[in-house]
């Protein structure tokens, strides 16, 4: 039955043109959309999306676009003057974070305001199961752009959400046995993931998220880690490393570098290598240094 | 202790704000006899070029402010002779020049990376051991210079015209000057910035000058200004949380204010009356 359903989908006319802002999200829409699609992610993988300031390409791809795929929550700025700029009467806009319970952010040492992030943590595709529910999002909006490939779409959507839910408790189990979970995070990338999968975020080094902390604040960061015998801290690739270098060498704590965004780090390129590769480093800074 | 000096990076951004303090004020002597003020504002702008560089090359942003400096002085004094404009000229040139380069090296560098803003207005978090020695090492060379150089760089100072005629080579000493300022420059980047470092250069020296003419003393009080404003800035920064290069500034300018409303220049002479030494 899939197999001619997927027969019949092969004699397509041209592929549905899905722009996203993340890489994460352009592999999910290569996962539901396979042959019918091409995905084209505007974030290589180094850049990061607080701060990414769009060239004329990332408005041509939009004004080329069928369907173009965010976060929300804030998180692309930039994205809203792009996409009127553009004038794409036919773009479909499909955002992920529609219906997916909103968290704060970990209140940072010394008690900033509340959140940085204005309209919640937009951090929401480290949990795969937001990924579930963005796969089907996609499938839907495809099928309503695409109706040839409905049937596609959804049976690739429902494989995908079973491979989801593989790979949360395979990656689950690696974390249950760990006695201490907690960790300083960097940017407040992490409250999904950790909630998801067993971790625990202390403190965030950015005391409002985009900005650097003061060296007042930085003390008080150090004595937190070191009164609570926390032994990790995280960095992430696009953000500069010198403030969590500081942290790490005054504490004595492991740092290790983990990224919020697939495409950054070797062996991160889609989602499923991204989230193993995170959970593996971090279980291993947290045990004993060793990654399995 | 106070408490804040109980973390190696306070410790690093003392220790670096004292370097910075003390060298920035020795050449900020030459700097307010010989109006050099300009330059030193000229050379903070092509160190703007020189980090961008660094932060585009993803080399030490200190390293490549040091070539990009030492070429613009190199090119100003150049300019100055082949192409017979004034110095100031010179200066204005390079100045907008390096700063254009400065914003085109940010433009093309792929993702926009914070610590740029730090060097702008100085960030003591980003004080490394690796950075303290080259502030050091730096600071020895420009300080060991001048104190070799002592007596020639009064005579420069004072009397160019007959230093001139005695022999003395007041052509390559203004070269030198330009060089130590441009090494000056690069090494006070971190404690207090690019946008605000000419004021360092400046502010000490000046507040000594409203406190005497002679040369030896000039030194002494400039220095004392110089720290004074370094560490007071920095502690006052920590506690307020906001950036040190602000910090040290605002003490700088009120310590400036304070020797002014002090100046025995001020005072009516004794003898005619007329106010001013």
């Amino acid at each position: 039955m899939l197999g001619f359903a997927l027969g019949l989908g092969l004699v397509s006319a041209s592929p549905v043109r899905i722009v996203t802002t993340i890489p994460d999200l352009a592999d999910w829409a290569r996962n539901v959309g396979g042959d019918r699609v091409v995905v084209q992610s505007l974030i290589t993988g180094s850049e990061s999306p607080h701060t990414y300031e769009p060239g004329p390409d990332a408005g041509m791809a939009i004004a080329d676009a069928d369907l173009l795929v965010k976060v929300g929550l804030g998180l692309e700025e930039w994205l809203d003057g792009l996409v009127a700029n553009a004038g794409n009467k036919r773009l479909a806009i499909v955002d992920v974070s529609e219906g997916v319970e909103v968290v704060k952010d970990v209140e940072g040492h010394g008690g900033g305001e509340a959140g940085g992030h204005p309209f919640g943590n937009p951090h929401i595709w480290l949990d795969p199961q937001n990924a579930k529910a963005a796969a089907d999002m996609i499938a839907s909006a495809l099928s309503r752009i695409d109706s040839a490939g409905a049937v596609v779409y959804q049976a690739n959507a429902q494989i995908y959400d079973r491979r989801l839910d593989c790979l949360t408790d395979a990656l689950s189990r690696l974390v249950q046995p760990l006695p201490d979970r907690r960790f300083i995070s960097y940017h407040e990338s992490w409250p999904y993931f950790a909630r998801r999968f067993g971790f625990q975020v202390v403190a965030s080094i950015e005391p409002l998220p985009g900005q650097e902390p003061s060296a007042r604040y930085m003390a008080g960061l150090v004595d937190l880690v070191k009164s609570s015998r926390v032994k990790v801290v995280c960095t992430e690739p696009q953000l500069p490393q010198d403030v969590p270098n500081v942290l790490a060498s005054e504490t004595g704590a492991k740092l290790v570098m983990l990224s919020p965004i697939a495409g950054a780090l070797p062996g991160t390129e889609d989602y499923f290598s991204l989230l193993t590769y995170d959970v593996q480093h971090l279980v291993a800074a947290l045990s004993d240094g060793r990654v399995r | 202790m106070p408490d804040f000096l109980h973390y190696a990076f306070m410790q690093r951004a003392l220790v670096g704000s004292i370097v910075v303090g003390t060298t920035c004020s020795f050449i900020g002597v030459f700097v307010v006899l010989r109006g050099m003020a300009f330059a030193g504002s000229g050379l903070a702008h092509a160190a703007f070029g020189g980090v961008a560089l660094g932060f585009l090359l993803a080399i030490n942003p200190l390293f490549s402010a040091i070539v990009f400096c030492l070429g613009t002085a190199g090119l100003i004094q150049m300019a100055g002779r082949r192409a017979q404009i004034r110095m100031d000229t010179a200066i204005g040139i390079f100045f907008a020049f390096t700063m254009a380069l400065g914003v085109l090296f940010v433009g093309l560098m792929k993702r926009y990376d914070a610590r740029v803003y730090g060097y702008l207005f100085g960030n003591v978090l980003g004080i490394t051991s690796g950075n303290l020695w080259l502030m050091v090492g730096l600071a020895a060379v420009v300080i060991g210079t001048i104190t070799v150089l002592f007596k020639e760089l009064k005579f420069l100072c004072f009397d160019e015209e007959t230093a001139q005629a005695s022999g003395l080579p007041t052509g390559s000493l203004s070269a030198l000057l330009l060089v130590l300022l441009a090494l000056t420059v690069v090494l006070s980047l971190k404690a207090i910035g690019i946008i605000l470092v000419e004021a360092l250069l400046v502010i000490p020296a000046s507040a000594a000058y409203q406190l005497t003419n002679r040369y030896g003393l000039m030194f002494v009080l400039s220095w004392a200004f110089g720290v004074l404003s370094c560490a007071s800035g920095l502690v006052l920064s920590y506690y307020m949380e906001i950036p040190s290069g602000a910090a040290i500034v605002v003490v700088a300018t009120v310590l400036f204010a304070a020797a002014t409303l002090l100046s025995p220049k001020r005072k009516p002479c004794k003898v005619c009356g007329k106010e001013g030494a």
